[in-house]
């Protein structure tokens, strides 16, 4: 680990060729997933065959790096990892146009994050040469609730 | 009532081990202590076994073998489906016996987790590193399911409450739980958080130990000349990220407990006493939901005013103590979910929460993580006199 992103500590993973674009484009503040252009779908996590078609190749797609707050937990008991950042909020975030992923959000006392909030990919932080930690998201500053977020609508289907 | 399924085996066996910390002892003899403790309640021995169910176990399924000497096997399962794969076992043991591989089952189960030994994985990749990098864990992905449950349906820390308070009040009767205190809704919102919403007494506890249960063909039941508790269907099935296009409210349960109703001849209305699986009180909440015992999104109404309450709530759930208070040897819950429903059919559960006239239980289990990745299995049992 080293470095602090959003108060969050920038674990080391593994990294691999199909996972790569994620994680480079996380360094630099951007969204990049895989994508199947034949299905015109994301393919998540990023794997080298689309799990709905099972064909090859696939590319990758640049989202917006905004998205909807689908679900959150302020966590108090971490792992050894995290134990420094507690309490911390891991979150399921429903990116516009794209998967639901797993994220943080920072930049907000927990008690005024809402399910349905609008979110946006936080800067890069830190040294660029260490791990670039998780994808780490923010409040959409004076961004109503998604209208079409609300009770019984699914994320992303 | 209509029923139309016909019963695949019985259980002739069941054991749970009765303590839920062994610091000094080695794994291999507890599952040896299990083995003899189901198979004496059989009346069987280790040269009637014809078929062996384990799941994460040191060397597998073969080093098991070995151990508990079961030098007669013509079917072997090492199947590992977390805390579903007991529930799941049931099915594929009655399967096996149907389709004449075997007579005899032995599905065993033990652990020793509060020694340190832990027999699971983490997730491979591509998934693991996403997850890491969040800083996620097991409680903060069920967490994400309540948090996700809570802004659909409204449901409120007090509903999940409620489930913790019956398996407390269960788990009172119990001598062998390990938490055999009753606990109020008050302190479970009073106990500390872990991963909000969910708080300590939301979560199950970890304990040493485990069980078996014996499988047997119909014709070596009418043999042993007692009733034996039928297995009438299972139904499992895994969901995950599902490609990113999540749905973190509805579980694995949605699918199988319809199949497993379809292929019993039975709805929830026939249920008696129903096993459901209990990593965390909102675990219990979707089971009841997906497997139909009320509407989606309904389950806080449903847990309130005693409802899971044996002997006479609307729907008596684990009356052991369930993994929240009784038993959760090695996060592998869905054994002793199985031996409580078996207990239930036999007449033999604590005289004051035994169910009367208890003709058929469900069991239901539901492993790693509902946040992320899970298993579920359901299996409806019948009472031994039901043909």
């Amino acid at each position: 680990m080293s470095g602090l992103s959003g108060g969050l500590p920038k674990v080391a993973v593994d990294v691999t060729p199909e996972s790569r674009p994620f994680w480079d484009g996380l360094g630099r503040g951007e969204i990049v997933v895989t994508w199947c252009d034949a299905c015109d779908r994301q393919v998540w996590p990023p794997r080298d065959r689309c799990p709905v078609c099972l064909g090859a190749p696939v590319g990758t797609r640049t989202l917006s790096g905004e998205g909807t707050l689908y679900s959150f937990t302020v966590v108090h008991r971490a792992d050894p990892a995290f134990a420094g950042a507690v309490p911390y909020v891991v979150a399921y975030v429903s990116l516009d146009g794209g998967p639901t992923i797993m994220a943080n959000v920072a930049g907000a006392s927990s008690d005024r994050l809402e399910v349905g909030m609008r979110l946006r990919l936080r800067a890069p932080e830190g040294e660029a040469d260490g791990p670039v930690g998780g994808a780490v998201f923010e409040p959409v500053p004076d961004a109503a609730p998604e209208s079409g977020s609300g009770p019984g609508e699914g994320a992303g289907a | 009532m209509g029923r139309t399924g016909r019963v695949m085996a019985r259980i002739a066996g069941a054991f749970e081990h009765p303590l839920r910390h062994i610091p000094d002892r080695s794994l291999e003899s507890v599952q040896l202590e299990i083995a003899a403790g189901a198979l004496a309640d059989a009346g069987l021995g280790p040269g009637d076994v014809d078929a062996l169910f384990t799941s994460v176990t040191p060397g597998g399924p073969l080093a098991l073998a070995e151990l508990l000497g079961l030098a007669n096997l013509r079917h072997v399962d090492g199947t590992d489906l977390g805390g579903a794969t007991y529930v799941a076992s049931l099915g594929a043991a009655a399967r096996a016996i149907q389709a004449g591989r075997c007579r005899v089952a032995l599905i065993i189960h033990a652990g020793l987790p509060r020694q340190g030994i832990v027999q699971r994985g983490a997730p491979p990749a591509p998934m693991l590193p996403f997850e890491a990098a969040h800083g996620s864990t097991l409680i903060a992905q069920y967490a994400l399911v309540a948090r996700r449950h809570m802004y659909e349906y409204g449901t409120t820390r007090e509903d999940l409450a409620h489930i913790k308070v019956a398996a407390s009040h269960h788990a009172s009767f119990n001598p062998n739980a390990l938490l055999r205190d009753r606990v109020t809704v008050a302190e479970v919102l009073d106990s500390p958080p872990i991963a909000e919403p969910l708080h300590r007494l939301d979560c199950c506890v970890t304990t040493d130990g485990g069980g078996a249960l014996v499988v047997v063909a119909n014709e070596i039941a009418e043999e042993l000349g007692r009733p034996c508790p039928g297995i009438l269907a299972e139904a499992e099935t895994v969901r995950h990220w599902n490609n990113g296009d999540l749905d973190l409210t509805v579980t694995g349960a949605a699918r199988t407990g319809p199949r497993a109703f379809a292929d019993a001849g039975l709805t929830p209305a026939d249920i008696d006493y129903a096993s459901l699986y209990d990593s965390f009180t909102i675990t219990v909440l979707t089971a009841l939901e997906d497997l139909g015992f009320c509407a989606k999104g309904e389950g806080g109404k449903f847990v309130r005013d005693g409802a899971l309450h044996a002997p006479h709530g609307r729907l008596p759930v684990n009356t052991d103590g369930g993994g929240l208070a009784n038993n959760h040897p090695d996060r592998r819950g869905g054994m002793i979910r199985a031996i409580e429903a078996v207990r239930q059919l036999r007449g033999a559960a604590h005289p004051e929460l035994q169910v009367p006239d208890c003709e058929f239980a469900l069991v239901h289990g539901s492993g790693f993580s509902l946040g992320s990745r899970a298993s579920a299995a359901t299996a409806i049992l019948c009472r031994g006199d039901v043909k």
